[in-house]
């Protein structure tokens, strides 16, 4: 009985020893695993040159969101291709596609995905509420993020690893007033949604404060929700008080709506919008309809920036279509990351992290002008997108 | 005042042709059809897809309409209710799955209307009817919501006359109160249900229409926020209860307006469907419930 005692003793400890040998070789494999999917390679900053880029775009590609985020995509595929065929760049883009159907968990799945895999960056479009929670897991592993719209408060400031390359809208307001004092506009009505974010901070404190400096003064204000779809009653006020202009919080498919029963009810003042806009709404209108409408953004392939003047041509010129908004934010997302390799001194996920951090510090010339950052948010200056009898105009831009 | 006057009697003329079709399906088959909203935007997005390549006027467009989603309604009974009615011996027990099954067909079109429209909003051509703005005794109304109001009143009547006064109209409140005698009296319950659903459909599918043009834009979720209020209507009004529902739709919307202009807008839901509670809670059976409506 004793000896059998002390044969599985020693037995027990050899298992024990073996399987400490076996897990310190699995873990020295996993830490070289997992410096090969970080890149690996330490060479300084130049030393990137000929390395190959490995991008994880996660896309809210169909679903509610899918509209916006196929065009981000199709921004996006635009600048690899270009950075790809541009032997200035010095290195190569890898693409690798995910779409979250708009949808949370598909997200968070993906980015858990990316987070297991050799890429160095991702870039995310568009809907905030995923951007939120996909944060934090790339956060964990040290995976920088590169978001598309996404302005929801907090975001950026949640984790150093978080860029922002879309201006916020609130903070290019100010390209519209500008357009409106020029227009001698002195009143403004608000009809809004109070279910989104920033719309309510647009209505309520970045508009106001505008207008005040402006010497304009609000009318009514009414608030709706993203799905109302009937304004009649409030067309009526509206068009009765007739105030110079209506500033329309809404989403795209709330506008032709608001618009014609304002029409209907003779008010023919100026209607702002939002970004919202930007994607299949006023192609849709008949050009008598397109007529005193206009909205700030971003960028609009109209545009006087001389950069985004050449975007917009090259994009027309290879796909047919004019360049929109979405389009442009994709493209800028791929030439942040661009700027990023330049000042990266190793291609791995924190020191891509490191360079883009950098970029954020001086800003870089984008298809939207200057581009400026607070923290790792981008400020865009912003542009006025002006509709007369369906023809659009760049009347104001910011500096 | 009068001018909001005018905006709710539109109003409550879109929530009652909405919920017309909807008040026959629930108050003679049983059926609590959730895809009702489906069908309502399909009439919007097929008169945008015939209108877009065929701008034809909409004496035609309307009938049309309206008799493709009749057929899609007659479809969606025989592949999805009808089967259902025949495997539950008791038809209680069939409601749910037939709800269930509703909720279910009601993502076919969806999705059709989303890839149609990329999700956009779309217009229907101005040549198919162009809206006119009229301004009467300082009121501004125009040719559609006119047309939207003499629709839904025209309708309720011969859908109350034929209910009440013709001999199919018998048969079908025979039906809805005991659908076995009815077999034994030689009352074609299939072929009731089938024209029900018909009817019910087709006054979908106009009202979609018409709210395309009253509004100016068809898009693919456009009969989402309306059902809600169509079951609230129905509920308030008493099932079965066609002048019911349509006092309750002009009152529902006569509360959503006055909330949204004079009070606030963010309220307006609160308001209206805690008034339907109050008013639930003193009637049960809805302010015009008729006996011979109740199921068994």
């Amino acid at each position: 009985m004793k000896g059998s005692r002390r044969r599985s003793f020693r037995s027990l400890v050899g298992l024990a020893a073996v399987t400490a040998l076996v897990a310190a070789g699995c873990g020295g494999d996993d830490e070289a695993s997992t410096a090969t999917a970080a890149g690996g390679s330490s060479s300084g900053g130049s030393g990137l040159s000929g390395e190959t880029i490995k991008l994880q775009v996660i896309g809210d590609l169909t679903g509610v969101a899918g509209g916006t985020g196929s065009e981000m995509l199709k921004g996006i595929e635009f600048a690899v291709e270009e950075a790809n065929a541009d032997s200035e760049f010095g290195n190569k883009i890898e693409l690798t596609v995910a779409d979250t159907a708009s949808q949370q968990p598909k997200a968070v799945n993906e980015m858990s995905k990316a987070v297991r895999s050799d890429a160095h960056a991702v870039i995310f479009g568009n809907l905030g509420e995923n951007a939120r929670a996909m944060a934090p897991i790339a956060g964990k592993a040290g995976l920088p993020l590169i978001l598309n719209q996404s302005g929801q408060p907090g975001l950026v400031e949640s984790g150093d690893h978080i860029f922002r390359v879309t201006g916020l809208q609130s903070k290019f307001q100010d390209v519209e007033v500008e357009y409106l004092k020029q227009k001698g506009v002195k009143t403004i009505g608000f009809v809004y949604a109070t279910d989104n974010q920033i719309v309510v901070e647009m209505a309520e404190k970045e508009w106001p404060r505008l207008m005040k400096e402006a010497g304009m003064t609000a009318g009514s204000k009414f608030k709706v929700k993203f799905t109302d779809t009937d304004f009649s009653a409030i067309a009526s006020k509206l068009a009765k008080e007739n105030p110079d202009a209506i500033y329309g919080g809404l989403i795209g498919t709330q506008f032709p709506t608001l618009l014609k029963q304002l029409r209907q009810n003779g008010w023919d003042g100026e209607l702002i919008g939002t970004m919202g806009m930007a994607y299949g709404v006023v192609e849709n209108l008949e050009p008598k309809e397109a007529t005193n409408l206009s909205y700030a953004a971003d960028f609009n392939a109209a545009t006087t920036v001389p950069r985004g003047k050449e975007f917009a041509e090259a994009f027309k010129a290879k796909t047919g279509k004019e360049a929109n908004l979405f389009n442009a934010e994709g493209y800028d997302s791929v030439q942040f990351l661009k700027e990023g390799v330049k000042r990266a001194k190793e291609l791995s996920r924190e020191g891509l992290k490191a360079g883009l951090t950098e970029v954020t510090k001086t800003g870089y010339d984008s298809v939207m002008g200057k581009l400026t950052f607070e923290g790792r948010s981008a400020v865009a200056p912003g542009v006025v997108v002006a509709y007369t009898d369906g023809k659009v105009s760049i009347p104001v831009t910011g500096d | 005042m009068e001018q909001q006057f005018v905006n709710a009697l539109i109003l409550g003329s879109i929530y009652t042709l909405f919920a017309l079709g909807l008040t026959l399906s629930w108050g003679v088959l049983n059926v609590l059809n959730l895809a009702h909203g489906a069908l309502f935007m399909l009439g919007g997005l097929l008169a945008w897809v015939i209108a877009k390549e065929h701008p034809i006027s909409l004496v035609v467009l309307l009938p049309l309409t309206m008799l493709c989603c009749g057929v899609a309604a007659v479809a969606l009974d025989a592949f999805v209710f009808q089967p259902i009615r025949r495997r539950y011996e008791e038809h209680g027990s069939a409601e749910m799955a037939m709800l269930i099954a509703s909720l279910g067909a009601a993502a076919i079109p969806l999705t059709i209307a989303v890839q149609l429209t990329d999700d956009q909003v779309q217009t229907i051509p101005d040549a198919v009817f162009p809206v006119q703005s009229w301004t009467v005794l300082g009121l501004h109304i125009t040719n559609v919501g006119v047309m939207v109001i003499a629709a839904s009143l025209t309708l309720s009547l011969l859908l109350a006359l034929f209910v009440n006064r013709s001999k199919h109209g018998h048969a079908l409140r025979a039906l809805a109160f005991d659908p076995e005698t009815c077999g034994l009296v030689g009352i074609s319950a299939s072929r009731l249900a089938a024209l029900t659903m018909f009817v019910s459909g087709a006054l979908a599918g106009g009202a979609g229409l018409l709210l395309a043009l009253h509004l100016g834009s068809v898009q693919a979720h456009m009969g989402d926020s309306l059902l809600l209020k169509a079951f609230a209507v129905i509920i308030l009004g008493g099932v079965g209860s066609i002048g019911g529902g349509v006092a309750a739709a002009f009152l529902l919307a006569l509360v959503e307006t006055v909330m949204v202009v004079y009070v606030d807008a963010d309220l307006k839901d609160m308001v209206a469907f805690a008034l339907i509670i109050v008013l639930l809670l003193w009637r049960p059976q809805g302010l015009f419930a008729r006996a011979a409506w109740e199921r068994a």
